[in-house]
């Protein structure tokens, strides 16, 4: 049985904050985050005959909005190679090799990280959203940002190290809160 | 099997490995305490990074209110800010304009027709009169004002700097560079034009200066432009002139056409064909051969008039021992305002009309049909905008700032468009951007009531009480709610305003705010609460 407008509409408002807070990390910018919160809402809206009830309605959501938002990063990017592999910055992320970050995680406050994660190039943040705040699979992830599953986890694993290093840097300089 | 790379591990951890490879790595944990720790450390990391993420849901879904809540107290929020905004204007509009100034100083009402006509004989006058000065003056502006955009470009390109920070420096040495402005001087200069008593002047001629008198003889035409234009010798031809007073004293063969605060025949003046005057004050004391026209606040005829006289205004008044040898038609707004002496004579017939009481516009079939094309229109305009410029749909108007400042923004750039268009006009080079800026000043006044519209429709299908969502269903009810707001009696007009400025505003400030976020520096937004 599918959902009738007014029914979507109240299961959209449920889940508003959320779509908006993925909006947020994938944009990095509330202010577009908002907006591609309401695309996200419309689109929904026109496509809600392609909705299958049977499964939560967060996880299409999620995917309609990660589409709107990669789609959105793509257009800004000229070239239109956002998640080429082979960044410059490989050898950065190579160099050091830094421990996992669960003890820093423990101690810190969420913001800390979240700060440095929306800081992150495009290409490591994404994977890295869609993975553990979606928590979508390295199949699907890499079936939206149009990359094969094993770059996606060469991309997420390099994005961690790099959180790590700039996470690990802050606490060294002392800038951490 | 030798350790696997850290890499790998991280893979497996968030169980993305193939079935067959995933045993291998599990048969190596149970030998490899390294790895084991290492799996277990970006197990813990991925768990921690998965809390980190999501935490943030928990904080905003506390604190935001459901959209649908509070749809109603925005709806409400702005109705009432448009209507008791739109009340105060229009008192203050009818208070204004219904306080009527003394009689003396009527022509300084800018909300009476002759005001009207004053303020633009005046300015035509000191656009002739100081126009040179002032062209030369802008020129001068221009050219500076040039330079400046020129110093600005090149600054922001060598040296890179943004371009509000390049633009302190230019605006200092524009500061000391810029010649002052002397377009408004009002100095009585020595632009006297006189044909003097028993010189013949044998042609048409035209005149511009500030006072110009023709004692002598014009065999032609006269053209005079200026603030006080008399004739007491003979113009032989027409005279056209536009003047703060025109007096005619002495003798026009032709006709006269006068538009100006007072156009006066004098006692003993003549006017040998007709005369058609626009002008606060006509006075006829002297003889006019043929037909007499005039629009004016208030005409007085004293002497004589050949043929008929026409006349629409507030006040006609016929002296005795005038002379009317045609009919008179007066166009008054009150019939008590023609008034004729007793002494007075009028060939033909006489007649007044009155404004009749327009008919209520909403009882006519033609009010509803034009509304509807109007309203079919706004709908597909509207439509169109959101498809090209889909930020416009989100445009929020539900809170007492988001009021103020679309109303202010709204304000200022409907008001100070046009003026950076008129000042990028006359740079020449700067004509394409003025048309652009008028067009697309046109344009975002025409949109503003739309996108208040939009917001309406959006506010009232997530208040629930309409149960269909598409966004045509949704711009069409916000349309309805617009129309009707500025069809109200009595306040209608400044709801239109009001609405209009609002909606402006806020699409001007949506379109900085995507231009702004469409940069590649984004700073703000990047920290997440």
């Amino acid at each position: 049985m599918a959902l009738t407008t007014q029914q979507f509409e109240a299961a959209f408002m449920e889940h508003r904050s959320r779509v908006f807070n993925l909006c947020r990390y994938l944009l990095w910018s509330a202010d577009r985050a908002e907006d591609a919160t309401h695309e996200v809402f419309l689109r929904a809206q026109r496509g809600l005959s392609t909705y299958d009830p049977s499964k939560p309605l967060w996880n299409w959501l999620a995917r309609i909005a990660s589409h709107y938002c990669i789609d959105q990063l793509r257009r800004r990017t000229l070239e239109n190679r956002l998640f080429d592999p082979s960044p410059a910055d490989d050898s950065l992320v190579e160099s050091q090799a830094l421990s996992p970050l669960n003890q820093f995680l423990k101690s810190e406050r969420g913001e800390t990280v979240r700060t440095a994660l929306v800081a992150l190039p495009e290409r490591y943040r994404v994977p890295l959203v869609l993975a553990y705040y979606c928590e979508l699979s390295y199949a699907e992830i890499g079936a939206l940002m149009g990359i094969g599953r094993n770059t996606v986890g060469t991309m997420i694993f390099r994005g961690k190290q790099l959180l790590r290093k700039r996470l690990t840097g802050e606490m060294r300089s002392g800038l951490s809160e | 099997m030798a350790c696997p790379s850290e890499q790998s591990w991280s893979v497996y951890v968030d169980r993305e490995m193939e079935p067959e490879e995933s045993r291998q790595f599990r048969s190596h944990l149970d030998q490899c305490e390294r790895c084991r720790d290492l799996a277990a450390r970006l197990a813990a990391e991925g768990r921690m990074l998965v809390h980190w993420l999501q935490e943030v849901d928990l904080d905003e879904n506390t604190e935001t209110p459901s959209e649908s809540a509070d749809a109603w107290g925005s709806l409400v929020r702005l109705g009432t800010a448009v209507l008791v905004a739109a009340t105060v204007f229009r008192i203050c509009f009818d208070w204004l304009s219904g306080s009527k100034a003394p009689p003396v100083l009527g022509w300084l009402d800018p909300f009476s027709l002759v005001g009207k006509l004053n303020i633009s004989a005046s300015a035509i006058v000191l656009a002739i009169t100081k126009g040179e000065s002032m062209l030369t003056t802008m020129t001068g502006s221009a050219s500076s004002a040039l330079l400046g955009i020129l110093l600005l470009a090149v600054l922001a390109c060598v040296r890179r700097m943004p371009v509000w920070t390049s633009a302190l420096p230019v605006v200092l040495v524009m500061a000391v560079f810029v010649p002052l402005c002397q377009a408004l001087d009002l100095r009585k200069d020595e632009s006297i034009v006189i044909v003097a008593d028993g010189e013949t002047v044998d042609d048409s001629m035209i005149f511009l200066g500030e006072s110009i008198t023709v004692d002598g003889t014009v065999t032609g035409d006269l053209i005079a432009v200026g603030r006080q234009v008399s004739v007491r010798g003979s113009v032989l031809g027409s005279v056209f002139s536009a003047a703060q007073n025109v007096d005619v004293a002495g003798h026009v063969g032709g006709n006269l056409y006068g538009f100006a605060q007072s156009v006066k025949v004098s006692d003993g003046g003549e006017i040998g064909g007709d005369l058609l005057a626009g002008a606060q004050d006509v006075f006829i004391g002297g003889a006019v051969g043929r037909d007499l026209t005039a629009g004016a606040n208030s005409l007085a005829l004293a002497g004589a008039l050949g043929r008929n006289l026409s006349f629409g205004g507030s006040v006609l008044t016929i002296q005795a021992p005038a002379y009317i040898g045609g009919s008179l038609k007066a166009y008054l707004e009150d019939e008590d305002n023609l008034r004729i002496a007793a002494g007075s004579s009028i060939q033909g017939t006489t007649s007044l009309r009155t404004p009749e009481p327009e008919p209520n516009r909403f009882a006519t079939t033609g009010f509803y049909v034009k509304a509807f094309i109007r309203f079919v229109m706004a709908l597909i305009a509207g439509l169109v905008l959101f498809w090209l410029f889909p930020p416009a749909r989100r445009i929020h108007l539900g809170d007492g700032r988001a009021l103020l400042s679309a109303g202010v923004l709204g304000f200022v750039a409907a008001v100070a468009t046009p003026l950076v268009a008129v000042v990028a006009g006359v740079t020449l080079i700067g004509l394409p951007l003025a048309l652009t800026a008028v067009a697309a000043w046109l344009l975002g006044l025409y949109l503003g009531k739309i996108v208040v519209a939009q917001f309406i429709g959006l506010m009232v299908v997530a208040s629930g009480s309409i149960k269909t969502g598409g966004a045509v269903v949704q711009l069409a009810i916000g349309l309805i709610v617009v129309f009707v707001a500025i069809g109200l009696p009595y306040v209608g007009a400044a709801v239109n305003i009001l609405l209009t400025l609002l909606g402006f505003g806020a699409l001007v400030m949506r379109a900085y705010k995507s231009w702004l976020g469409g940069s590649a520096l984004e700073p703000q937004g990047a920290r997440l609460s």
